[in-house]
Protein backbone atom coordinates (compact mmCIF):
# COMPACT_ATOMS: atom_id res chain seq x y z
CA UNK A 1 0.00 0.00 0.00
CA UNK A 2 1.05 3.65 -0.21
CA UNK A 3 2.52 6.02 3.08
CA UNK A 4 -1.13 7.41 2.79
CA UNK A 5 -4.63 6.10 1.37
CA UNK A 6 -7.87 7.84 2.25
CA UNK A 7 -11.16 6.64 1.08
CA UNK A 8 -14.54 7.45 1.52
CA UNK A 9 -13.64 9.81 4.22
CA UNK A 10 -16.51 12.51 6.08
CA UNK A 11 -16.71 14.97 8.51
CA UNK A 12 -19.37 17.00 10.13
CA UNK A 13 -19.24 19.25 13.27
CA UNK A 14 -21.83 19.41 15.69
CA UNK A 15 -22.26 23.07 17.29
CA UNK A 16 -23.73 22.39 20.51
CA UNK A 17 -23.87 25.99 21.31
CA UNK A 18 -25.53 27.34 18.26
CA UNK A 19 -28.87 24.94 18.62
CA UNK A 20 -27.28 21.64 17.50
CA UNK A 21 -26.16 23.49 14.25
CA UNK A 22 -24.09 21.37 11.93
CA UNK A 23 -21.87 21.80 9.56
CA UNK A 24 -20.97 18.92 6.85
CA UNK A 25 -16.96 19.75 5.77
CA UNK A 26 -16.19 17.04 3.96
CA UNK A 27 -17.85 14.12 2.26
CA UNK A 28 -16.71 11.27 -0.13
CA UNK A 29 -12.56 12.24 -0.18
CA UNK A 30 -10.36 9.82 -1.08
CA UNK A 31 -7.16 10.36 -2.33
CA UNK A 32 -3.22 8.79 -1.69
CA UNK A 33 0.19 9.44 -1.73
CA UNK A 34 3.12 7.79 -3.08
CA UNK A 35 6.70 7.69 -1.17
CA UNK A 36 8.28 11.01 -1.91
CA UNK A 37 5.05 12.51 -3.77
CA UNK A 38 4.09 15.96 -2.71
CA UNK A 39 0.30 16.49 -3.03
CA UNK A 40 -0.97 20.10 -2.64
CA UNK A 41 -4.26 20.97 -1.38
CA UNK A 42 -5.98 24.06 -2.49
CA UNK A 43 -9.16 25.46 -2.76
CA UNK A 44 -10.84 28.70 -0.97
CA UNK A 45 -10.47 29.31 2.82
CA UNK A 46 -12.88 27.42 4.04
CA UNK A 47 -12.93 24.61 1.82
CA UNK A 48 -11.56 21.90 3.94
CA UNK A 49 -7.97 22.09 2.86
CA UNK A 50 -7.21 22.18 6.98
CA UNK A 51 -9.71 19.65 8.37
CA UNK A 52 -8.08 17.17 6.15
CA UNK A 53 -4.77 17.96 7.45
CA UNK A 54 -6.24 17.55 11.08
CA UNK A 55 -7.94 14.33 9.92
CA UNK A 56 -4.95 12.93 9.12
CA UNK A 57 -3.20 14.14 12.30
CA UNK A 58 -6.23 12.69 14.09
CA UNK A 59 -6.19 15.82 15.85
CA UNK A 60 -10.03 15.54 14.43
CA UNK A 61 -11.88 12.61 14.73
CA UNK A 62 -13.08 10.94 10.99
CA UNK A 63 -16.66 10.67 11.09
CA UNK A 64 -16.98 7.93 8.39
CA UNK A 65 -14.15 6.21 5.81
CA UNK A 66 -10.53 5.51 6.44
CA UNK A 67 -6.93 6.98 6.89
CA UNK A 68 -4.67 4.83 6.51
CA UNK A 69 -1.08 5.35 7.39
CA UNK A 70 1.32 2.91 6.67
CA UNK A 71 3.21 1.82 9.63
CA UNK A 72 6.29 -0.88 8.63
CA UNK A 73 4.57 -4.02 6.80
CA UNK A 74 1.17 -2.79 8.36
CA UNK A 75 -1.12 0.17 8.55
CA UNK A 76 -3.33 1.94 10.74
CA UNK A 77 -6.40 3.28 10.19
CA UNK A 78 -6.23 6.76 11.60
CA UNK A 79 -10.24 6.87 11.97
CA UNK A 80 -10.54 3.86 14.37
CA UNK A 81 -7.18 4.08 16.41
CA UNK A 82 -6.54 4.43 19.58
CA UNK A 83 -5.26 7.34 21.48
CA UNK A 84 -2.30 5.51 22.32
CA UNK A 85 -1.82 3.82 18.64
CA UNK A 86 -2.35 7.90 17.32
CA UNK A 87 0.33 9.03 19.37
CA UNK A 88 2.99 6.05 18.81
CA UNK A 89 2.69 7.18 14.93
CA UNK A 90 3.16 10.94 15.63
CA UNK A 91 6.26 10.00 17.53
CA UNK A 92 7.45 7.82 14.75
CA UNK A 93 5.73 8.80 11.48
CA UNK A 94 3.75 11.69 11.13
CA UNK A 95 4.83 15.34 11.77
CA UNK A 96 3.05 18.56 11.63
CA UNK A 97 3.37 21.74 10.53
CA UNK A 98 1.09 24.58 11.72
CA UNK A 99 0.70 27.83 9.58
CA UNK A 100 2.39 29.66 12.66
CA UNK A 101 5.03 28.76 15.53
CA UNK A 102 2.96 27.35 18.49
CA UNK A 103 5.70 26.74 20.96
CA UNK A 104 5.97 26.63 24.96
CA UNK A 105 6.86 29.71 26.14
CA UNK A 106 10.92 30.07 27.61
CA UNK A 107 11.74 26.93 25.37
CA UNK A 108 14.96 27.17 23.09
CA UNK A 109 14.66 26.35 19.59
CA UNK A 110 17.20 23.60 20.27
CA UNK A 111 14.69 22.08 22.72
CA UNK A 112 11.59 22.42 21.10
CA UNK A 113 12.69 20.21 17.62
CA UNK A 114 14.17 17.86 20.28
CA UNK A 115 11.11 17.75 21.76
CA UNK A 116 9.64 16.04 18.89
CA UNK A 117 12.39 13.29 19.41
CA UNK A 118 10.83 12.07 22.69
CA UNK A 119 11.71 7.94 22.00
CA UNK A 120 15.77 8.72 21.37
CA UNK A 121 17.79 9.55 24.24
CA UNK A 122 17.92 13.34 24.71
CA UNK A 123 21.21 13.99 23.90
CA UNK A 124 20.72 11.77 20.53
CA UNK A 125 17.59 14.10 19.75
CA UNK A 126 19.66 17.22 20.24
CA UNK A 127 22.48 16.50 18.27
CA UNK A 128 19.52 15.35 15.61
CA UNK A 129 17.53 18.87 16.02
CA UNK A 130 20.87 20.60 15.70
CA UNK A 131 21.36 18.82 12.32
CA UNK A 132 18.06 19.62 11.12
CA UNK A 133 18.38 23.24 12.24
CA UNK A 134 21.35 23.60 10.27
CA UNK A 135 19.20 22.18 7.34
CA UNK A 136 16.69 25.05 7.37
CA UNK A 137 19.66 27.53 7.95
CA UNK A 138 18.89 28.51 11.43
CA UNK A 139 22.04 30.58 12.57
CA UNK A 140 23.48 28.54 15.14
CA UNK A 141 23.92 31.83 17.63
CA UNK A 142 19.22 31.36 17.57
CA UNK A 143 19.18 27.70 18.83
CA UNK A 144 19.48 27.78 22.44
CA UNK A 145 17.36 31.47 22.61
CA UNK A 146 13.08 30.92 22.81
CA UNK A 147 12.03 31.99 18.95
CA UNK A 148 9.44 34.42 20.65
CA UNK A 149 11.65 37.41 19.63
CA UNK A 150 12.58 35.69 15.95
CA UNK A 151 11.50 36.86 12.81
CA UNK A 152 8.33 35.23 11.12
CA UNK A 153 10.89 32.96 8.70
CA UNK A 154 13.17 31.88 11.81
CA UNK A 155 9.93 30.92 13.46
CA UNK A 156 8.70 29.34 10.58
CA UNK A 157 11.60 27.17 9.92
CA UNK A 158 11.61 26.48 13.60
CA UNK A 159 8.68 24.88 13.36
CA UNK A 160 9.40 23.06 9.82
CA UNK A 161 12.29 21.53 11.49
CA UNK A 162 10.15 20.43 14.33
CA UNK A 163 7.57 18.82 11.69
CA UNK A 164 10.18 17.02 9.84
CA UNK A 165 11.95 15.60 12.92
CA UNK A 166 10.35 12.07 13.81
CA UNK A 167 12.01 9.37 15.84
CA UNK A 168 12.81 7.25 12.78
CA UNK A 169 15.29 8.03 10.22
CA UNK A 170 13.97 10.03 7.02
CA UNK A 171 14.48 6.87 5.04
CA UNK A 172 11.11 5.50 6.52
CA UNK A 173 8.94 8.11 5.01
CA UNK A 174 6.68 9.48 7.16
CA UNK A 175 4.08 11.41 5.83
CA UNK A 176 4.22 14.80 6.73
CA UNK A 177 1.24 17.22 6.78
CA UNK A 178 1.62 21.10 6.79
CA UNK A 179 0.20 23.92 6.60
CA UNK A 180 1.99 25.74 3.72
CA UNK A 181 2.30 29.63 3.39
CA UNK A 182 4.22 31.97 0.68
CA UNK A 183 6.79 32.88 2.52
CA UNK A 184 7.40 29.77 4.34
CA UNK A 185 7.49 27.72 0.86
CA UNK A 186 10.39 30.35 -0.32
CA UNK A 187 11.69 30.01 3.08
CA UNK A 188 12.36 26.32 3.24
CA UNK A 189 12.74 25.87 -0.63
CA UNK A 190 16.03 27.82 0.67
CA UNK A 191 16.92 25.63 3.04
CA UNK A 192 16.05 22.02 1.36
CA UNK A 193 16.29 21.75 -2.00
CA UNK A 194 15.17 18.09 -2.29
CA UNK A 195 13.27 15.80 0.72
CA UNK A 196 13.11 12.24 -1.47
CA UNK A 197 12.11 9.77 1.32
CA UNK A 198 9.57 12.11 2.82
CA UNK A 199 5.63 12.35 1.79
CA UNK A 200 5.04 15.72 1.93
CA UNK A 201 1.47 17.42 1.66
CA UNK A 202 1.69 21.01 1.30
CA UNK A 203 -1.88 22.66 2.12
CA UNK A 204 -1.23 26.27 -0.25
CA UNK A 205 -3.48 28.81 -0.02
CA UNK A 206 -2.31 30.71 -3.52
CA UNK A 207 -2.84 27.95 -6.06
CA UNK A 208 -5.71 26.95 -8.08
CA UNK A 209 -9.36 26.14 -6.54
CA UNK A 210 -10.37 22.52 -6.36
CA UNK A 211 -12.92 21.86 -3.77
CA UNK A 212 -12.64 19.70 -1.45
CA UNK A 213 -15.60 17.80 -1.42
CA UNK A 214 -15.19 16.80 -4.69
CA UNK A 215 -11.63 16.43 -4.76
CA UNK A 216 -9.65 16.08 -7.99
CA UNK A 217 -6.31 17.23 -6.36
CA UNK A 218 -3.67 18.35 -8.31
CA UNK A 219 -0.44 16.31 -8.38
CA UNK A 220 3.03 16.71 -8.50
CA UNK A 221 5.70 14.43 -10.05
CA UNK A 222 8.53 13.66 -7.61
CA UNK A 223 10.83 16.37 -7.93
CA UNK B 1 1.94 -2.10 16.34
CA UNK B 2 2.81 -5.32 17.89
CA UNK B 3 5.45 -3.95 20.79
CA UNK B 4 1.58 -1.43 21.71
CA UNK B 5 -0.30 -4.82 21.08
CA UNK B 6 1.22 -6.66 24.30
CA UNK B 7 2.43 -4.47 26.31
CA UNK B 8 -0.07 -4.22 29.45
CA UNK B 9 -1.60 -1.14 31.04
CA UNK B 10 0.06 -0.14 34.35
CA UNK B 11 -3.15 1.08 36.04
CA UNK B 12 -6.80 0.29 34.96
CA UNK B 13 -9.71 1.37 36.48
CA UNK B 14 -12.82 -1.01 36.28
CA UNK B 15 -16.32 0.67 36.35
CA UNK B 16 -15.12 2.36 39.10
CA UNK B 17 -17.70 4.10 41.59
CA UNK B 18 -18.14 6.18 45.01
CA UNK B 19 -20.94 6.79 46.70
CA UNK B 20 -20.95 9.57 49.92
CA UNK B 21 -24.34 8.03 51.50
CA UNK B 22 -26.67 9.21 49.20
CA UNK B 23 -24.84 11.77 47.23
CA UNK B 24 -22.62 10.44 44.23
CA UNK B 25 -18.75 11.58 44.17
CA UNK B 26 -18.68 9.78 40.55
CA UNK B 27 -19.93 6.88 38.89
CA UNK B 28 -18.82 3.71 36.16
CA UNK B 29 -14.75 5.10 35.80
CA UNK B 30 -13.19 2.79 33.27
CA UNK B 31 -9.35 3.54 31.46
CA UNK B 32 -5.99 1.80 30.91
CA UNK B 33 -3.06 3.78 31.56
CA UNK B 34 0.18 3.10 30.06
CA UNK B 35 3.39 3.56 31.29
CA UNK B 36 4.63 7.27 30.35
CA UNK B 37 1.64 8.14 29.41
CA UNK B 38 0.16 11.54 30.79
CA UNK B 39 -3.83 11.60 31.15
CA UNK B 40 -5.91 15.15 32.68
CA UNK B 41 -8.95 14.92 34.47
CA UNK B 42 -10.54 18.06 33.63
CA UNK B 43 -13.97 19.32 34.12
CA UNK B 44 -15.92 21.77 37.07
CA UNK B 45 -15.95 21.97 40.67
CA UNK B 46 -17.75 19.10 42.04
CA UNK B 47 -17.56 17.29 38.66
CA UNK B 48 -15.94 14.43 40.71
CA UNK B 49 -12.55 14.38 39.77
CA UNK B 50 -11.13 14.53 42.84
CA UNK B 51 -13.06 12.23 44.35
CA UNK B 52 -11.60 10.15 41.13
CA UNK B 53 -7.83 10.83 42.14
CA UNK B 54 -8.03 10.02 45.72
CA UNK B 55 -9.79 6.59 44.46
CA UNK B 56 -7.20 6.00 41.74
CA UNK B 57 -4.10 6.69 44.16
CA UNK B 58 -5.93 4.32 47.05
CA UNK B 59 -6.58 7.14 50.04
CA UNK B 60 -10.57 6.58 50.27
CA UNK B 61 -11.86 3.10 48.96
CA UNK B 62 -14.41 2.74 46.09
CA UNK B 63 -17.94 1.29 46.72
CA UNK B 64 -17.86 -0.03 43.43
CA UNK B 65 -15.51 -1.27 40.50
CA UNK B 66 -11.88 -1.99 41.11
CA UNK B 67 -7.89 -1.01 40.68
CA UNK B 68 -5.98 -2.89 38.73
CA UNK B 69 -2.34 -1.92 39.10
CA UNK B 70 1.27 -3.86 37.49
CA UNK B 71 3.88 -4.00 39.90
CA UNK B 72 7.50 -3.74 39.15
CA UNK B 73 7.66 -7.70 38.93
CA UNK B 74 5.41 -7.35 36.40
CA UNK B 75 2.04 -9.16 38.02
CA UNK B 76 -1.03 -7.51 38.73
CA UNK B 77 -2.39 -6.95 41.68
CA UNK B 78 -6.14 -5.70 42.71
CA UNK B 79 -5.60 -2.42 44.75
CA UNK B 80 -8.18 -3.19 47.53
CA UNK B 81 -7.18 -7.02 47.53
CA UNK B 82 -3.97 -6.61 48.19
CA UNK B 83 -2.48 -5.91 52.06
CA UNK B 84 -2.63 -2.25 53.50
CA UNK B 85 1.12 -2.69 54.20
CA UNK B 86 1.64 -3.25 50.28
CA UNK B 87 -0.19 -0.45 49.41
CA UNK B 88 1.19 1.81 51.98
CA UNK B 89 4.47 0.77 50.45
CA UNK B 90 3.31 1.61 47.11
CA UNK B 91 2.27 5.21 48.02
CA UNK B 92 5.69 5.53 49.50
CA UNK B 93 7.82 4.61 46.95
CA UNK B 94 5.95 3.52 43.59
CA UNK B 95 3.57 6.29 43.58
CA UNK B 96 4.19 10.10 44.07
CA UNK B 97 0.87 12.61 45.00
CA UNK B 98 1.57 16.58 44.52
CA UNK B 99 -1.01 18.07 46.05
CA UNK B 100 -2.45 21.54 45.26
CA UNK B 101 -1.72 22.54 48.50
CA UNK B 102 2.05 22.17 49.35
CA UNK B 103 1.39 22.13 53.12
CA UNK B 104 -0.40 19.16 52.48
CA UNK B 105 2.73 17.48 50.83
CA UNK B 106 5.40 18.91 52.94
CA UNK B 107 6.16 18.63 56.76
CA UNK B 108 6.57 22.22 56.71
CA UNK B 109 9.12 21.78 60.13
CA UNK B 110 11.30 19.82 59.09
CA UNK B 111 14.41 21.02 56.06
CA UNK B 112 14.03 20.90 52.49
CA UNK B 113 16.60 18.55 52.75
CA UNK B 114 14.98 16.38 54.97
CA UNK B 115 11.71 16.68 53.26
CA UNK B 116 13.78 14.99 50.32
CA UNK B 117 15.36 12.29 52.45
CA UNK B 118 12.07 11.29 54.14
CA UNK B 119 10.98 9.32 51.44
CA UNK B 120 14.44 7.78 50.80
CA UNK B 121 14.17 6.88 54.27
CA UNK B 122 10.86 4.87 53.48
CA UNK B 123 12.58 3.25 50.86
CA UNK B 124 15.12 2.10 52.81
CA UNK B 125 18.04 4.24 52.62
CA UNK B 126 20.09 4.73 55.71
CA UNK B 127 23.29 5.94 54.63
CA UNK B 128 23.52 9.87 55.53
CA UNK B 129 25.99 11.01 52.84
CA UNK B 130 24.65 9.25 50.04
CA UNK B 131 21.19 10.98 51.39
CA UNK B 132 22.01 14.03 51.44
CA UNK B 133 24.01 14.11 48.25
CA UNK B 134 20.34 12.61 46.54
CA UNK B 135 18.70 15.58 47.83
CA UNK B 136 21.49 18.18 46.79
CA UNK B 137 20.76 16.62 43.20
CA UNK B 138 17.09 16.64 43.46
CA UNK B 139 17.03 20.33 44.76
CA UNK B 140 19.09 21.30 41.45
CA UNK B 141 16.87 19.25 39.03
CA UNK B 142 13.49 21.44 40.43
CA UNK B 143 15.82 24.56 40.40
CA UNK B 144 15.92 25.33 44.19
CA UNK B 145 19.27 26.83 44.96
CA UNK B 146 21.29 23.99 47.31
CA UNK B 147 21.91 26.40 49.71
CA UNK B 148 18.84 26.55 50.52
CA UNK B 149 18.81 22.74 51.61
CA UNK B 150 18.40 23.58 55.49
CA UNK B 151 15.80 25.64 56.17
CA UNK B 152 12.48 24.69 56.01
CA UNK B 153 9.70 25.23 53.59
CA UNK B 154 8.07 28.10 55.87
CA UNK B 155 10.77 30.31 54.21
CA UNK B 156 9.61 29.01 50.73
CA UNK B 157 7.77 31.11 48.24
CA UNK B 158 4.56 29.12 46.92
CA UNK B 159 6.41 28.20 43.62
CA UNK B 160 9.69 26.90 45.95
CA UNK B 161 7.21 24.93 47.86
CA UNK B 162 5.48 23.32 44.79
CA UNK B 163 8.84 22.70 43.60
CA UNK B 164 10.38 20.85 46.61
CA UNK B 165 6.74 18.98 46.67
CA UNK B 166 7.82 17.35 43.30
CA UNK B 167 11.13 16.67 44.63
CA UNK B 168 9.98 14.95 47.15
CA UNK B 169 7.77 12.81 44.87
CA UNK B 170 10.40 11.86 42.42
CA UNK B 171 13.33 11.17 44.49
CA UNK B 172 12.14 7.36 44.87
CA UNK B 173 11.84 7.48 41.34
CA UNK B 174 8.41 6.10 41.04
CA UNK B 175 6.06 5.29 37.99
CA UNK B 176 2.92 6.51 39.12
CA UNK B 177 2.28 10.23 39.98
CA UNK B 178 -1.14 11.65 40.91
CA UNK B 179 -1.53 15.93 40.39
CA UNK B 180 -4.34 17.71 41.67
CA UNK B 181 -4.31 21.02 40.47
CA UNK B 182 -0.16 21.41 40.40
CA UNK B 183 -0.35 24.68 39.55
CA UNK B 184 -3.49 26.11 41.26
CA UNK B 185 -3.02 29.19 43.01
CA UNK B 186 0.32 30.40 42.04
CA UNK B 187 1.33 33.17 40.04
CA UNK B 188 1.46 32.97 35.90
CA UNK B 189 4.89 33.43 35.62
CA UNK B 190 5.49 30.87 38.53
CA UNK B 191 3.01 28.51 36.63
CA UNK B 192 4.56 28.61 33.47
CA UNK B 193 8.12 27.72 34.98
CA UNK B 194 6.59 25.08 37.28
CA UNK B 195 4.19 23.26 33.86
CA UNK B 196 7.95 23.48 32.38
CA UNK B 197 9.37 21.65 34.59
CA UNK B 198 6.60 19.09 34.91
CA UNK B 199 6.63 18.64 31.31
CA UNK B 200 10.28 17.69 30.89
CA UNK B 201 10.79 15.88 34.36
CA UNK B 202 7.71 13.40 33.37
CA UNK B 203 8.81 12.98 30.07
CA UNK B 204 13.26 12.33 30.85
CA UNK B 205 11.39 9.82 33.45
CA UNK B 206 8.65 8.43 31.72
CA UNK B 207 6.74 8.79 34.13
CA UNK B 208 3.06 7.85 33.68
CA UNK B 209 0.58 10.61 35.38
CA UNK B 210 -2.80 11.30 35.90
CA UNK B 211 -3.61 15.19 36.69
CA UNK B 212 -6.51 16.69 38.02
CA UNK B 213 -7.35 20.18 36.42
CA UNK B 214 -9.89 22.47 36.30
CA UNK B 215 -7.37 24.33 33.81
CA UNK B 216 -7.11 23.46 30.21
CA UNK B 217 -3.88 25.06 29.20
CA UNK B 218 -2.56 23.18 31.63
CA UNK B 219 -4.15 20.00 30.52
CA UNK B 220 -2.87 20.96 26.87
CA UNK B 221 0.54 21.54 27.96
CA UNK B 222 1.24 18.28 30.42
CA UNK B 223 -1.12 15.72 28.94
CA UNK B 224 -1.32 12.80 25.97
CA UNK B 225 -4.72 11.94 26.87
CA UNK B 226 -7.94 13.81 28.33
CA UNK B 227 -10.92 12.85 30.57
CA UNK B 228 -13.97 15.25 31.16
CA UNK B 229 -15.97 14.60 34.08
CA UNK B 230 -19.37 16.46 34.60
CA UNK B 231 -21.85 15.20 37.22
CA UNK B 232 -19.86 12.28 38.61
CA UNK B 233 -19.37 10.87 34.82
CA UNK B 234 -16.70 10.74 32.43
CA UNK B 235 -18.84 12.17 29.16
CA UNK B 236 -15.57 12.22 26.79
CA UNK B 237 -12.26 11.00 26.56
CA UNK B 238 -9.59 11.00 23.41
CA UNK B 239 -6.45 12.86 22.23
CA UNK B 240 -5.94 15.76 24.32
CA UNK B 241 -5.78 18.26 21.44
CA UNK B 242 -8.92 16.22 19.56
CA UNK B 243 -10.95 16.57 22.26
CA UNK B 244 -9.68 20.49 22.81
CA UNK B 245 -9.62 21.16 19.17
CA UNK B 246 -13.09 19.21 18.34
CA UNK B 247 -14.50 18.73 21.31
CA UNK B 248 -18.34 16.65 20.43
CA UNK B 249 -20.24 16.46 23.68
CA UNK B 250 -22.11 19.78 24.80
CA UNK B 251 -20.26 20.35 27.96
CA UNK B 252 -17.21 19.95 26.13
CA UNK B 253 -18.02 22.28 23.83
CA UNK B 254 -18.94 24.65 26.39
CA UNK B 255 -15.79 24.25 28.48
CA UNK B 256 -13.89 24.74 25.26
CA UNK B 257 -15.47 27.32 24.42
CA UNK B 258 -15.35 29.48 27.58
CA UNK B 259 -11.46 30.02 27.34
CA UNK B 260 -10.29 33.67 27.28
CA UNK B 261 -8.19 34.03 24.15
CA UNK B 262 -4.58 35.49 26.12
Amino acid sequence: MQPLELSGVAKTFTMHLQGGLRLPVLRGLGFSVAPGQCVALTGPSGAGKSSILKLIFGNYRCDEGSIMVRDGDGAVDIARASPRQILSLRRRKLGYVTQFLRAVPRVGALDIVADALADVPRETARAQAAAMLARFNVPERLWNLPPATFSGGEQQRINLARGFSTSRPPRSTPAIAMRWSIWCASASGKASPSWPSYTTIPCARPLPISRSTSPNLPRQPEP
Amino acid sequence: MSALTNEKPLLAADNLSKWYGRRLGCRDVGFDLYEGEVMAVVGESGSGKSTLLQLLSAQIEPSGGRIRYRLRDGSEADIWRMSEPMRRFLFRADWGYVHQDAQLGLRMGISAGGNVGERLMAVGWRNYGAIRTCAVDWLTRVEIDQERIDDTPRTYSGGMRQRLQIARNLVTAPRLIFMDEPTGGLDVSVQARLLDLLRRLVADLNIAAIVVTHDLAVARLLSNRIMVMKAGEVIETGLTDQVLDDPREPYTQLLVSSILPA
